[in-house]
């Protein structure tokens, strides 16, 4: 287009230049790794003569003899002005631009230049994201951005991830970012009903994304008011450019394995032995001979156990071996019975292109992901088109739209029986996966395969091979978001712009079990079906005005927003099926349950903003928001938001002119208050529910207590921030922040004797303050090597500063008054008694009712006390980031880090039971229990069906939490100009990409990146996946 | 530039809509107003209904049950396939955090202010004053039980000292901020049960049905025999026993090896659990039964099946699994 639009120019001039003397210059124009550079625009200086590069960088120009200097200039590049002397031939290079000043933060309603901007935000941009094996894009922010922590806990495909910007503000709201897609609050969140876990975000295609914007202070964020409390994630779609279209293709394949190495368990050999040991030992102290002794402990241990995976009953002799002829007949390895490789197949094609007057984008998408747990995966297949055409020299219209079709199998999830993870952590070995037959011989199943056993005591009637191949839990969702929008410019400064958006979300969920085996058995198979539809229509208005008054900018914003969320909900549930295999309800012969409900909610609001500068040097921006929230009951119904912002670009100071290796310095402050509605819909009122039926009447009970009083849940965030870049080399951020939650959103507990548990109040304040830093340096820089370093690190504290009583036991941890919310509090592990093998704790010592002050060891865990164990929030996080060019050779390595933090190995939990539960896996720790006093060991005694309690829940399983994640590293290779266009190609560029590759932690055995609690649920364990992928463009 | 301006007026008076004060005005779909649930003989009849439902809810009586038979000493739990349900109860391992415990103190003061409400609302809802008088006795008698199970499972037997510590008895709606009355005696909290009981025997209209599974007369009675038996006070244990039989006669021996199944005639008091009213999971029949499905964990001891005599029907109505005992596998 340029290359015309030169042409054109020329041609117009074209009578000048012949008039003069003109000789022929020409040259090559390359970028500074040596590339040749198309497309440079190169102008005499101070005529209108000009001319482009061509495809391999070259140029031929008439000049007159007038002419003394060439201006070379290229988007993205330094323009170079270069003298003319008497040559002919006249080289070039550019030298790439650090663009970050001109950079565009994206913020409520609007854009702004980085340079004006007065709050905090992190930009992430679509190169991060592309290479990424994930199926939503939030999990490539873990590490990118500072203030932002992103976990996902679960590896199961198209999991949810807890994202949290600048730490919680909340206990009983959610603490869930806003999500605003192309200028619109999207809906986020798990809206399945028997999935382990699932996400809407998932629905999003990654690669339709041009950048993500985290906003983090008052002034970005707080245009969202009421919505802006959790601080708010911008998300940017590409779209067309006018020009040639262009047509890019990409394909990703990976391949998943489980990223950390458990806990190291008992082969089935070993896991008969130890309880044969501890059988023997019973029998020798009771007075039996060796032979006796040994004999009697391969019968308990058989009957014990329900288990022989040995050729005889008589499998161990009194010397401790295996008698002369016995074989092991089996040793299952659950945990490789239940995963398997994990794979990812992702593919998207896009067409953007556009004349001035109209710009379109189009892409198709399929990604498909394979979990590494049976029964585990993740389809989705998505479009993304969006359209604007300027109508009229005042009118623009557009759409975007996004539609996405995705299909989840999880596994059966947490603490339930067939939950494949737990299944495998907590049975040993030495139960067979398959029927066997009496030589011990899996039995062949007619239908294929051989029989599945379900037969441990452990978790008896389920297998979870066998139940992965016959129960049920699929979702389909289907998801729909249309954002038309109108933009009308009355003058060049003042336009009105209107946006209306549905975003449906639609959900089909089957959850089967089969009537055989689990949890079906009981009832001849059961079937639930969730349909839930969850629809949100918003309305946005804007009017904004901008104009130049000398060396005065001034921006103005008004509009008016209104927001309706309705979610519908229907279910169904039968149970007695004919057969095996049969699903649909129409089958069942006994219906169960049918339910339908309905919630709402509408958010109606009015905004404006101001920004104000004097001479891109003193900036001032300022806004107000009110918002009514059908939440809140009549007088508390309207919240007024509003922030102050301030910038002072000290680098444009006459002071500093002479300074002229800074690129920027700039100091910068904010302070606002924004809201938090996030909770139940109807959570203000008083309430009888109905469908509390009895005797198949219709029956009604007292469910909810009536708060009036119940307001708008307030964070007040302060931010302080100094930017600097110079030398077009370095850049550094530091930036303070405090986030003040006031009126907290909470469920406070009540004496069950009011009939009640709790009654939502706003009783409760909490403070997050901390620190984030970033710098990035560009180590290396010259013609065919480029090295960029990059690191960043958060520290917070979080404070809950009050509550209506001074501290609240929240399961494991506990709130207490100027602690913070994720607090352990738990009973401390005092190690294993010498004397007697038995588990101790601590406890404070009471002597005739009043405690001494000292604390004493207890082995009676009821009786142990509970302390403070520190808390599960870590003290830094963050990312440390290098990006290595060299020719077309690119690699990038991206890790992520934690310090500090602590977390509970609730697996190690289970598999040191110390004897309780036979049959139940161990781990070889085991092997240090304590055998006979003196003995110094951390594993106490083992006893078949042991009540010590060892293995309840302290500071034995806390652990700290520190790690640092290879989270990704890529090494790609781009073809070069030449090359592509000897192929017709625009451009073309293959990587390997590795995620998760390697983690380093502190405690080892578990996946140190855990629930923002610092627990883990039987999740899936998280992956690492190395994948190929290439990226072509026509 | 006119064309827009016109075209601006258009959308503004369109689209700038004035927000309608009842668009932030929305209501739930499946529940009511509390201070209209007792406004309509519809919604009277719905609430009492719902007081049961909140007996039959399985962290409710029916883990009392089950808890009851695991720590009588008469009953064992076998580990395998029992996933550790009511051991801690079997291992006398309960403590506020351990075992079923905080459910039955949460679900029966749920039921007692279920109760509380209907007692205060009833007077003064728009319902015949017969039907006032019946719901007020069915009402007074559930917070008699409620605080009977309570007392049962809470403190010490009456027999053993009443003047031990009780529960709190509570005999009014209580809010948020008001001041929870405190634990009296076992005394305390019989008398308080009596009184209700008496109350309800008094009023409670004597041409119910027990058809519904809702209490009648002389289930009522039935229940002041249970509260008297505790207090030793055998007379009046007695007396209200045969009240609570009258026109109850004793089923035919033949029926009584038919399991718990169908009602019989002696059946004075049934709660009603039907399959298609969801009351959670971990029923009775899961852990008692002797069949394959469910938990079938819970055991009785040779021992105490012996203490039956040979000729007592009842002995009988145990499975004993022959070939097992036999073999002593």
């Amino acid at each position: 287009m340029r290359k015309l639009l030169l042409l054109f120019t020329m041609l117009l001039f074209g009578g000048v230049i012949v008039n003069g003397q003109n000789r022929i210059i020409s040259g090559k124009v390359m970028n500074e790794s040596g590339s040749p550079l198309p497309d440079v625009s190169i102008l005499v200086k101070g005529q209108k003569i000009g001319t482009t590069t061509n495809s391999e960088g070259s140029y031929k120009l008439s000049i007159p003899s007038s002419a003394k200097t060439l201006v070379f200039s290229s988007i993205g590049h330094l323009a170079e002005e270069v003298q003319i002397q008497n040559q002919s031939i006249l080289n070039v290079t550019l030298m790439h631009k650090d663009n970050s000043l001109d950079e565009i933060v994206m913020v409520a309603y609007g854009a702004q230049k980085k340079s004006a901007f007065t709050g905090s935000a992190s930009t992430i941009k679509a190169d991060v994201l592309e290479n990424r094996p994930v199926s939503s894009f939030e999990k490539a922010l873990q590490g990118q951005a500072t203030g932002i922590t992103v976990q996902s806990a679960s590896g199961q495909p198209g999991a949810a991830s807890t994202v949290r910007i600048r730490g919680v503000g909340s206990f009983s709201a959610s603490n869930t970012p806003l999500y605003v897609l192309d200028g619109v609050a999207v809906t986020t969140g798990d809206f399945t009903q028997a999935a382990q876990t699932a996400d809407v975000l998932s629905t999003l295609d990654p690669r339709d994304i041009e950048s993500i914007t985290v906003l983090k202070d008052a002034t970005a964020a707080g245009l969202y008011g009421s919505r802006a409390g959790n601080g708010v994630i911008v998300i940017t779609t590409k779209r067309g450019q006018a020009g040639k279209s262009s047509i890019n293709f990409s394909a990703n394949h990976g391949y998943s394995s489980i990223a950390v190495d458990r806990h190291q368990l008992m082969n089935g050999r070993q896991y008969f032995k130890y309880w044969w040991d501890y059988f023997y030992d019973g029998r020798i102290a009771a007075g039996d001979n060796a032979t006796v002794a040994a004999d009697k402990a391969n019968t308990l241990t058989i009957s014990n156990l329900l288990a022989n995976p040995f050729s005889t009953a008589q499998p161990f002799g009194s010397n401790g071996e295996l008698n002369s002829g016995v074989s092991q007949l089996y040793d299952t390895d659950w945990r490789s019975a239940v995963l398997n490789q994990g794979k990812t197949e992702d593919y998207s094609i896009s067409v953007s292109g556009g004349s001035d007057k109209t710009k379109f984008y189009l892409s198709g998408g399929l990604f498909d992901q394979k979990g590494i747990v049976l029964a585990s995966d993740f389809k989705r297949y998505s479009t993304k088109f969006n359209l604007e055409n300027n109508a009229t020299n005042f009118l623009k219209v557009g759409v975007n739209t996004t539609l996405s079709y995705t299909e989840q199998n999880t596994p059966a999830g947490s603490g339930g029986a067939a939950n494949p993870i737990r299944f495998s952590e907590i049975v040993s070995n030495v139960y067979p996966l398959y029927r066997l037959d009496a030589q011990g011989s899996p039995i062949p199943d007619p239908a294929g395969g051989y029989f599945y056993n379900y037969n441990t005591i452990v978790v008896k009637d389920y297998n979870p091979v066998g139940l992965s191949k016959k129960n049920i839990y699929n979702a389909k969702t289907l998801r729909g978001i249309v954002s038309p929008f109108l933009e009308l410019s009355f003058t060049k400064d003042l336009k009105f712009r209107t946006m209306g958006t549905a975003d449906l979300i639609d959900i089909l969920e089957t959850q089967y079990y089969n009537p055989v085996n689990g949890d079906g058995a009981g009832v001849k198979g059961r079937t639930y079906k969730y349909r839930p539809r969850d629809l949100t229509l918003t309305l946005t208005n804007t009017l904004s005005y901008g104009n130049k008054f000398g060396r005065h900018n001034v921006n103005l914003l008004a509009g008016q927003e209104a927001v309706k969320f309705r979610y519908e909900n229907i279910y169904a549930n039968g149970t007695t099926f004919p057969f095996d295999g049969i699903v649909e309800l129409a089958s069942a012969a006994t219906p169960v349950t049918t339910f339908s409900s309905i919630s709402e909610k509408r958010i109606y609001s009015l905004f404006s903003r101001f920004n104000y500068d004097f001479d891109s040097r003193y900036y001032l921006t300022g806004s107000l928001r009110r918002d009514g929230s059908s939440i809140f009951g009549e007088d508390s119904r309207f919240g007024t938001f509003w922030t102050v912002g301030g910038g002072w670009r000290i680098g444009k100071e006459s002071f500093l002119n002479n300074a002229d290796w800074i690129d920027e310095l700039k100091l910068k402050g904010s302070y606002g208050i924004s809201g938090n509605d996030n909770i139940g819909r109807y959570a203000r009122l008083g309430l009888y529910s109905t469908g509390n039926n009895y005797s198949g009447l219709p029956g009604i009970t007292y469910s909810q207590l009536e708060n009036k009083k119940l307001h708008w849940e307030e964070n007040d965030v302060l931010d302080i921030g100094l930017e600097a870049s110079f030398l077009n080399r370095f850049r550094a951020e530091v930036t303070y922040f405090s986030r003040w939650s006031k009126d907290i959103l909470f469920a406070q507990p009540l004496s069950y004797l009011t009939g009640f548990q709790t009654i939502t109040t706003n009783l409760a304040t909490m403070k997050n303050t901390g620190i984030e830093a970033m710098v990035e340096a560009t180590i290396v820089k010259n013609k065919s090597f480029n090295w960029v370093f990059s690191a960043n690190v958060t520290t917070s504290t979080n404070v809950i500063q009050k509550m209506n009583v001074d501290s609240l036991l929240n399961g494991s941890q506990r709130w207490k008054v100027g602690k913070d919310r994720y607090q352990w509090y738990l009973r401390e592990w005092a190690g294993v008694d010498p004397t007697n093998g038995k588990p101790s704790w601590y406890m404070n010592e009471v002597v005739s009712g009043t405690p001494t002050g000292k604390r004493i060891t207890t082995n009676n865990w009821n009786l142990a006390t509970r302390y403070e164990n520190g808390s599960a929030l870590p003290k830094y996080y963050g990312g440390i980031n290098n990006n290595f060019s060299y020719k077309e050779f690119d690699l990038s390595i991206l890790t992520f880090y934690t310090i500090g933090g602590k977390i509970y190995d609730a697996d190690l939990a289970q598999q040191m039971h110390d004897g309780k539960n036979p049959g139940s896996q161990l781990t070889t720790q085991a092997f240090d229990a304590w055998k006979k006093p003196g003995d110094v060991t951390n594993v106490p005694r083992f006893v078949s069906k042991n009540t010590d309690l060892g293995n309840n829940t302290s500071t034995r399983f806390l652990f700290d939490g520190s790690y640092l994640r290879l989270k990704s590293i890529t090494i790609g290779y781009t073809l070069s100009r030449d090359l592509v266009s000897k192929i017709h190609l625009a451009n073309a560029r293959f990587y390997i990409s590795g995620e998760n590759l390697a983690t380093w932690a502190k405690h080892k055995g578990m996946d140190p990146e855990v629930s923002i609690a610092g627990t883990a649920d039987n999740e899936i364990p998280i992956v690492k996946t190395i994948s190929m992928g290439l990226k072509i463009g026509f | 530039m006119k064309k827009s301006t016109y075209i601006l007026i258009l959308i503004s008076s369109s689209l700038f809509f004035s927000c309608k004060k009842d668009f932030l005005e929305t209501k739930p779909y499946t529940s009511i107003d509390a201070t209209s649930a007792f406004s309509s003989v519809e919604r009277i009849d719905a609430a009492m209904t719902g007081l049961y439902d909140l007996i039959t809810t399985s962290s409710f009586n029916t883990h009392i049950s089950l808890t009851s038979d695991v720590k009588g000493g008469d009953m064992l739990v076998v580990s395998t396939g029992n996933y550790s349900r009511f051991v801690t109860e079997y291992q006398y391992l309960q403590s506020p955090t351990a075992g079923y415990g905080e459910g039955f103190w949460r679900d029966a003061y749920k039921l007692i202010t279920n109760c509380n409400v209907a007692i205060t609302q009833i007077s003064a809802s728009p319902i015949p004053e017969n039907i006032k008088k019946d719901y007020l006795a069915e009402a007074r008698a559930l917070r008699a039980w409620a605080h009977l199970q309570l007392v049962r499972l809470f403190a010490q037997p009456f027999a053993v000292d009443p003047s031990s510590p009780g529960i709190p008895v509570v005999d009014v709606v209580l809010a948020p901020a008001d001041k929870i009355p405190p634990r009296g005696t076992v005394k305390d909290d019989y008398d308080f049960i009596t009184s209700d009981l008496l109350f309800a025997k008094a009023n409670i209209s004597p041409t119910r049905t027990n058809n519904g599974g809702r209490l009648v007369l002389n289930s009522i009675n039935g229940l002041l025999a249970r509260v008297y038996l505790d207090q030793e006070k055998w007379k009046d244990a007695s007396d209200h026993a045969v009240l609570a039989r009258n026109g109850y006669s004793l089923a035919a021996a033949s029926t009584l090896l038919n399991g718990f199944v169908d009602k019989t005639s002696e059946w004075i008091w049934t709660l009603a659990y039907r399959s298609d009213d969801n009351t959670g999971y971990l029923q009775i029949a899961s852990f008692q039964e002797p069949y394959d499905i469910g938990y079938s964990t819970f055991r009785t001891p040779l021992s105490f099946i012996n203490l039956f005599s040979t000729d007592d029907i009842r002995r009988n109505q145990f499975f004993v699994n022959k070939t097992k005992v036999q073999t002593g596998a």
